[in-house]
Order: structure tokens, then C-alpha cells, then sequence
């Protein structure tokens, strides 16, 4: 593949695979690692990609959205870890350090707080209803899209539009009641 | 506030710019082929697994060389046992 194609994908989807990316890790570090990751990827897979299955945007779409879970998944283990760590080293602050470093820098300031309580919640829903909410809500896609990306129907979309709906106003309830 | 009116706070999240050094980042790692295990490594590696091999077969060589029924032996005898199949001694 040469560098000049790769290139001009590149900084045609630039923003679009790092804004993906930033919304599922929540600080810009992760981010770029991620969004790093997944260029690497699309230029290992150029030559394989095939356009009658699906279009270029939303096969970058998938690649960093299965990028940024796989980023997720091994973040929990490495926090598992951490955790028994911390039990033999109790002066080990990993634990602390991970929950401060959420910082979204697209968020801001009058509404930060709010709106990184609402992506924490989003961020600990399971895999499918987070990435419907953010397709459909942060990334403002018509749910048609929705469905091609995460390769569902219309409808298994609204359902789990609407179970990721009932499950953080449930949290969002429980932490008001704190 | 109920919930969508709460959602719809995230369309106020901004688009971010990606990082202007994010394409050479990519480029490097592109161009950098994964480097090999370390040749110390793979000495290593290669010579625990021949000393591994070489203990299996030598237990599996000496087991089949004494093979040492004289406990068994005494064991049937003092119990009065058959060493035949024979059950009837017919």
C-alpha cells in the first residue's frame, strides 16, 4: 500500500477515529495510544478492506471501536492486577491515580462535572449499549448508521438504546440518592 | 431532569482536533517492523526446553529398565494371593 493513499485516509478520518477513541477512554494519553493503534491497523488492512461489505467510514468506525474495547478489556485486567498489588504493597496508589485520570477535553468547564459523571456511567455499561449511546448520542449518528456499524438491526439498536436509557437512569438515581 | 434531557448534555461534547504528531507516530510504528526476541532469549529458551527433553527421556528410560516387582512380589505372596488369572484353578 503506498504512503500517499494511507495518507489521505489518514487525515480524512483523523478526527473522527480519535473523537471515537477520546469518547470510550475518556483522556487524551489513551486516546492518542489508541487512535495510534488503529491507524497502525488500517494500514496493515487497506489492501483487505472490501467495499461492497461495507463503506471505508464505517469500516474505520469498527477498527476503532473493537480498538478501543479490546483497550478497555485490558485496562480492567491490568487494574485487577493492580489491585492484588496493592494488596501486597499498600503504598501503591494505581487505583487512585486511575479513576482521577478521566478528562475529556472536549467537555467543558460549565459542564464538566455533570457530563463526566454521565460518561463514567456510560463507560461501565456493557459493550453493545455503550456503543450505541455513543454513536447515537455523542457522535449524533442517524440510527440507520448506527445499525450498519455495529453490524445489528434498526431495532436491536432502539432496544439497546433503550436499555442503556433504563440503566443509567437507574444509576444516576442511586447516586442522587447518595 | 428526566433521562433525555440528561443525554442530551452529550451533544454538547466538542469534536477535538487529533494531535498534529499523531501521523508520525503511526509512521514510525508502521515503518519499525516488531523486533525480535533478544538472542540471549532464545538461547535460554532453547536450552531449557532440550534439558526438559533430555529428563524425559531418561526417567522414561530408566523406569523401563529396573523395573522392580520384588515389593509386589511379597506383597501377593504374604497375602496368600494368585498371580494368574485363574480364578477357579480349574
Amino acid at each position: 500500500m503506498n504512503q500517499a493513499q494511507f495518507e489521505s485516509v489518514y487525515s480524512e478520518y483523523k478526527n473522527l477515529v480519535y473523537n471515537v477513541c477520546l469518547h470510550y477512554v475518556l483522556n487524551k494519553e489513551d486516546a492518542q495510544d489508541v487512535a495510534q493503534e488503529v491507524f497502525v491497523k488500517i494500514y496493515h488492512n487497506l489492501s483487505q478492506y472490501n467495499p461492497e461489505t461495507a463503506s471505508l467510514k464505517t469500516w474505520i468506525y469498527r477498527i476503532s471501536i473493537n480498538q478501543s474495547l479490546d483497550f478497555l478489556k485490558a485496562k480492567k485486567t491490568k487494574k485487577r492486577f493492580g489491585f492484588i498489588t496493592s494488596l501486597f504493597h499498600p503504598a501503591s496508589d494505581e487505583l487512585i491515580k486511575d479513576v482521577a485520570k478521566v478528562s475529556h477535553p472536549g467537555v467543558s468547564l460549565e459542564d464538566k462535572e455533570s457530563l463526566e459523571e454521565l460518561l463514567l456511567i456510560i463507560q461501565a455499561l456493557p459493550e453493545n449499549q455503550k456503543t450505541a449511546i455513543i454513536l447515537s448520542k455523542i457522535e449524533d449518528r442517524p440510527q440507520k448508521e448506527v445499525a450498519e456499524i455495529m453490524n445489528i438491526s434498526v431495532k436491536a439498536v432502539e432496544s439497546l438504546l433503550q436499555r442503556a436509557k433504563q440503566m443509567i437512569g437507574k444509576k444516576l438515581e442511586e447516586r442522587e440518592g447518595i | 431532569m428526566n433521562i433525555n434531557e440528561k443525554l442530551d448534555l452529550l451533544k454538547k461534547i466538542d469534536r477535538v482536533e487529533a494531535p498534529p504528531f499523531m501521523l508520525t507516530r503511526v509512521m514510525q510504528r508502521v515503518k519499525s517492523p516488531s523486533a525480535p526476541a533478544p538472542s540471549t532469549w532464545r538461547v535460554v529458551f532453547f536450552a531449557i526446553a532440550i534439558i526438559i527433553l533430555s529428563l524425559n527421556v531418561s526417567i522414561f528410560f530408566i523406569s523401563s529398565s529396573t523395573e522392580n516387582n520384588d515389593g509386589i512380589g511379597e506383597v501377593i505372596s504374604s497375602m496368600e494371593m494368585s498371580t494368574t488369572n485363574e480364578l477357579y484353578h480349574d
